[in-house]
């Protein structure tokens, strides 16, 4: 199914938990913020928290910044 | 003496904001904030760079700092306020630096939007404190829309040029009853300590730090630099005159008639 990726169309498999979303990417679960459609979702939810298709990802991190 | 710094409700010590962006190293920052005795700094939210390994910046951050995202990316106050209410929900707390920005060469924010930004922010309980161009009649508006402080700039961002201007924040500091705080352009402690002896609540400093040869002993100084502008605003400073006034007493001189 389709979803947006930080702005960016991906395909990826039906029924995805976001734990396995950041896992396929590598990521480390530690540092980052993941919003679905605006909404934060607590890292305790990830691994129940399934995408549904054209669902709008954004894995953010706090930066440094002025 | 007590003169702490009251923004919403928060007494802070420190009169001295930092920035966390350039440094070179983010092993500074913690040092960075010990010098510069700071309780607030600012970060960014930024999306993931699956190609990069980065590390995390939070770690350097102590927990007894205020922690202040920026809107900074934002170029309207839809994506202004996304940014703040992610940043919130993902646990930064409620403090919010408003900075709204369409201008790639000088990076001076869009006061408009800000105001916008605010409205909606202040509503929801956000802690607001909007960088923005200093003018009157906006940072009224600001004032109005709900505004915890008024960050106007002194200079455009990174270019540490100084207090460029100043006569506009000194009506700032006049004619609102919300702290001022100078963010951005401040490039050296003696421009901090001008900022603070025209009666700035505070001020910001970032590129001033991150870019020096020492930035943590430029910290310090920044701190000490603050600490003293604060306090000669407090000391009421003497007035300025054309024409000089004898130091000595102008009677039984050691001469010849």
């Amino acid at each position: 199914m389709f979803v947006k990726i930080c702005g960016a169309e991906s395909q990826i498999p039906e029924a995805s938990s976001l734990q396995e979303l950041i896992e396929s990417r590598n990521l480390s679960g530690k540092s980052i913020i993941i919003a679905v459609n605006d909404n934060v979702i607590k890292r305790e939810l990830w691994e129940n928290t399934k995408l549904n298709p054209n669902d709008n990802v954004e894995i953010i991190r706090m930066v440094s910044g002025g | 003496m007590d003169d702490k710094l009251e923004i919403k409700g928060t007494q802070l010590d420190s009169r001295l904001f930092v920035g966390t962006g350039k440094f070179s190293d983010y092993h500074l920052i913690p040092e960075v904030i010990r010098a510069s005795k700071t309780q607030v700094v600012t970060v960014a939210l930024r999306r993931v760079d699956f190609d990069v390994k980065e590390e995390n910046m939070l770690e350097y951050l102590p927990k007894n700092v205020i922690v202040m995202p920026n809107t900074s990316g934002a170029r309207n106050s839809i994506e202004a306020v996304r940014i703040a209410r992610i940043a919130r929900e993902a646990g930064c707390g409620n403090w919010i630096k408003v900075e709204v920005i369409n201008d790639q060469k000088y990076l001076l924010p869009d006061n408009f939007e800000t105001i916008k930004t605010i409205e909606i922010l202040a509503k929801e309980g956000f802690v607001v404190l909007p960088y923005m161009s200093p003018d009157l009649e906006a940072a009224k508006r600001m004032a109005n829309a709900g505004a915890a402080a008024i960050m106007p700039l002194g200079a455009p961002i990174g270019t540490n040029r100084g207090i460029r201007t100043k006569e506009l924040i000194q009506i700032l500091i006049s004619e609102i009853d919300l702290p001022i705080i100078v963010d951005a352009g401040i490039g050296r402690p003696s421009e901090a300590a001008e900022a603070m002896e025209m009666g700035a609540a505070a001020v910001l400093v970032n590129t001033a730090i991150a870019t020096a040869d020492n930035p943590v002993l430029i910290a310090e100084a920044f701190a000490l630099a603050v600490e003293a502008g604060r306090k000669a605003y407090l000391a009421g400073p003497g007035a300025t005159r054309q024409f000089a006034s004898a130091s000595s007493p102008l009677t039984g001189f050691l001469r010849n008639a």
